[in-house]
């Protein structure tokens, strides 16, 4: 076996992300690895990367064990990221040499350097040229270029960890020519994603990881979607939501790709995979971006240039990064919950319209944003927002990162909100953490709406059918 | 406007106040980069009265204060535009610019001494709102857009004086006054400093401004997100940054016996050594008013200090080193105090 892991156990802080896992994957092979947000799936690549030392149990790269990322590259153990560190300015052959240039005596032998990076290129598709600078490529070639960097490394297992995410149709099937020529050649791999129907269409088996623990295996020519959909979700239960008070004032209304009027005391859930839009509907909404929809305040057209637009017109935005969107991690706490709320040229008393927030989410103030955990960093966000009273609520993956606990606290918040009245979005690829919230849903893929759930339907099964599509 | 919301929904809870009070001790050590600052220019200061009792004089003093004062002057613009994340390399230039436009529009175009004052300090005014404009609507890097007006700006007095001292032979005592006389004691750029020492603590500590220059220098993007005019702000920490700098050449051609056109050479530099050895980062974020007043304290007792011991040709070594050295020990102690797990 290339790549075996036996009985690999994972903490971090006392949370056990994995639990005695076993997983191997052959030559010539393609093994899909799902599970929710959490599930502990890229822990475990992250191990078979080298990347993370487990607590106990063996990885074993053809007999032998990785100690760090360069030591798993060099047995022939790949990872293929998500967001991918490349040197945009370089040309692409450099890219794929970076750190293995062919040189004599300290200077670059060019001609070695685009004669290799153009052989290894051709095996990924054979249509970027090496001397094109990176920054001209599309996401998919890219991505097509890191696995060149990777099999010019000799690899022998790749693992590739949601490599449709961000790439065009044609690009993914670009992708998928390529995986099927690579199995053909004896390369072993590993696919993550959510999009189940990839998973169906180019893996050979499934292993499913639930809360740390491999739950089910099973060849993927006996696996329908309906299967994969019940193997990740587990068991579905409609959670009791309150229903929405004061359901007939129309707060907001958007038309365009994605339609919808919201109403006070609503909570409209975005669900998707991660890069189906949700993130820039809200950013356009905010005025962060471009706002390529229409929308009506209270009946009024509204057209939003700026997040400070936005604030007049009663937004409010809790942003995906709360580290460096949602936050000025090195300014005092108390700061950082009055920022929106102050407006006159003299400065306010920062803590007195802290300290309601303060108090409520028992944070400690008086130091820096940045000493506190990602939960109560999250609550500022929140706080600053709520200093406002604002009218509608924008808040992207509101949970994300956050401990099980912390994840409740902000969903009472949420709930509570709402039950005063206001009007709220919350955008997650936790298809459970949508239809625990919201009272109806609204599912993206490819950046449009593709169907709408009302609450009686809003299952975490009935989402990633919808997503998957 | 809040009230409302939060007292719907904060339950009453006295518990936790007692934790929210107590932010005195983290004040304390969020001046001590500052305070370590103060030591070393404390300890500047004694070494030198040792080696040259000299520096100690009334004379000396005087003097010593007149260019602390001056010193103050640009580097509190320059500090400003760095808190906010920017940088603003025409400094020099504009001092050069300003002293050179009013003894040319006096001795040369007839000008009183009060509208060629005015005319300067316009003109400075309108290179910071120029390069702010470039930087905030282009988005072109202010290194780039300040060190190019640095050159440009520095050309124009060469090309206005051909290359020579203009000075004002005599005339106008009461403007002279401003720049050499002593008004309560006190050099008179002493007075003007304060001015705008007052006005700039008020702005950077007290004000929404200084608020929102502080949010933007730690993170721009999560301030734009907290609806703060992100480059309204930084365009008027560049036209106030080139607006001190025109004062200072002001004062400079009231105390100097002409305006050259290599006056202010470097000056953008000093101001930058100020601002960091004041506790500014030049990522931006940080540093205090009373902070860059320490920096201009060290670079001039410094330069004092090396004149009075007769070496004044290792002037820009020992400056040199005084900051290297400054920032060095710096450093360090942060390190040590980080291992020790004191923030």
């Amino acid at each position: 076996m290339p790549l075996a892991l036996r009985g690999v156990e994972k903490s971090f802080g006392g949370v056990r992300a994995l639990r005695g896992v076993d997983f191997d994957v052959a030559p010539g092979e393609i093994v899909g690895l799902l599970g929710g947000n959490g599930a502990g799936k890229s822990t475990l690549m992250k191990i078979a990367a080298g990347v993370h030392q487990p607590d106990a149990g063996t990885v074993s790269i053809d007999g032998q064990s990785p100690t760090s990322p360069a030591d798993a590259i060099r047995l022939g153990v790949s990872l293929v990221r998500q967001e991918l560190i490349q040197a945009e300015d370089l040309d692409v052959g450099s890219n794929v040499l970076l750190g293995h240039e062919p040189h004599r005596f300290g200077i670059i032998d060019r001609p070695a350097l685009y004669s290799r990076a153009g052989k290894v290129l051709a095996r990924v598709g054979g249509d970027i040229d090496p001397r094109t600078p990176l920054r001209s490529l599309s996401p998919g070639q890219k991505q097509r270029t890191e696995i060149a960097r990777a099999l010019s490394l000799d690899a022998k297992v790749l693992l590739l960890d949601e490599p449709t995410a961000t790439l065009s149709e044609t690009d993914a099937a670009r992708l998928f020519t390529l995986l099927r020529d690579l199995r053909k050649n004896g390369i072993a791999m590993v696919y993550i994603s959510h999009r189940l129907r990839e998973v169906l269409e180019i893996t050979d088996r499934v292993v499913c990881l639930r809360d740390g623990e491999r739950v089910a295996e099973l060849p993927t020519r006996e696996a329908t979607l309906d299967k994969l959909v019940e193997l990740l979700a587990g068991t579905t239960n409609v959670t009791e939501v309150a229903p929405p008070t004061g359901r007939s004032e129309v707060v907001l209304s958007v038309r365009g790709r994605v339609s919808f009027d919201l109403h006070a005391g609503e909570i409209l859930g975005l669900a998707g995979l991660v890069g189906a839009g949700r993130s820039s509907v809200l950013r356009e909404l905010f005025g962060v971006r471009p706002c390529g929809l229409e929308v009506k305040v209270g009946g009024k057209p509204l057209s939003i240039q700026n997040p400070r637009d936005a604030m007049a017109a009663g937004f409010a935005l809790v942003p995906e990064e709360r580290g460096s969107q949602g936050l000025i991690l090195s300014m005092l706490v108390e700061r950082n919950l009055a920022l929106p709320s102050l407006h006159k040229f003299l400065l306010e008393d920062e803590m007195a319209i802290a300290r309601p927030y303060i108090e409520r989410f028992r944070i400690r103030a008086g130091g820096p944003a940045s000493g506190l955990s990602g939960g109560n960093q999250q609550k500022i966000v929140l706080g600053k927002w709520m200093a406002r009273d604002p009218k509608v609520l924008l808040l992207d993956e509101p949970t994300r990162g956050l401990d099980v606990r912390a994840k409740r606290d902000v969903h009472d918040v949420v709930r509570e909100l709402a039950a005063a009245g206001k009007a709220i979005i919350v955008s997650s690829s936790e298809a459970e953490e949508i239809a625990a919230l919201c009272h109806r849903a609204i599912v993206l893929a490819q950046g449009r709406s593709r169907g709408e759930l009302g609450r009686a339907e809003l299952t975490d099964a009935n989402i990633l059918r919808y997503a998957a599509a | 406007m809040s009230a409302n919301l939060t007292e719907a929904q904060i339950p009453a809870d006295p518990a936790p106040r007692a934790i929210a009070a107590s932010t005195s001790p983290t004040r304390v050590a969020r001046m001590k980069k500052e305070l370590t600052m103060l030591a070393v220019m404390i300890g500047l200061a004694g070494l030198t009265a040792v080696l040259n009792p000299v520096f100690l004089g009334a004379d000396n003093l005087r003097n010593t204060i007149r260019h602390i004062s001056l010193i103050s002057l640009f580097a509190l613009g320059e500090a400003v535009v760095i808190i906010a994340g920017g940088i603003d390399l025409s400094v020099g230039s504009i001092i050069c610019i300003s002293a050179v436009t009013t003894s040319y529009l006096t001795m040369y175009a007839g000008l009183g001494i009060g509208a060629a004052v005015t005319a300067a300090i316009a003109l400075s005014l309108v290179v910071g709102l120029a390069q702010g404009l470039v930087i905030t609507w282009l988005g072109v890097q202010p290194f780039v857009v300040t060190l190019g007006s640095m050159l440009l700006l520095r050309g124009f007095a060469e090309v206005l004086t051909g290359g020579t001292d203009i000075g004002f032979q005599g005339k106008f005592p009461g403007f002279r006054f401003l720049g050499e006389g002593i008004g309560l004691g006190m050099p008179m750029p002493f007075w003007f400093a304060l001015g705008a020492i007052a006005i700039t603590a008020f702005l950077m500590h007290r004000t929404l401004f200084g608020r929102y220059c502080y949010a933007i220098g730690s993170n721009a993007e999560a301030a734009r997100l907290s609806g703060v005019p992100v480059q309204r702000i930084r365009l008027i920490t560049f036209v106030a940054s080139a607006g001190l700098s025109g004062v200072a050449g002001i004062l400079y051609v009231a105390y100097l016996p002409s305006a050259t056109p290599s006056l202010g050479s470097a000056y953008e530099l000093h101001a930058v050594a100020a601002a960091v050895l004041g506790g500014c980062s030049l990522l931006g974020g940080r540093g205090s008013v009373f902070g860059v007043l320490i920096g201009a304290g060290i670079m001039q007792i410094t330069f004092n200090a090396v004149n009075l011991v007769g070496k004044s040709l290792w002037q820009n070594v020992v400056a040199g080193g005084v900051i290297l050295a400054a920032v060095i020990v710096d450093r360090v102690f942060e390190k040590n105090a980080s291992r020790r797990g004191v923030k």
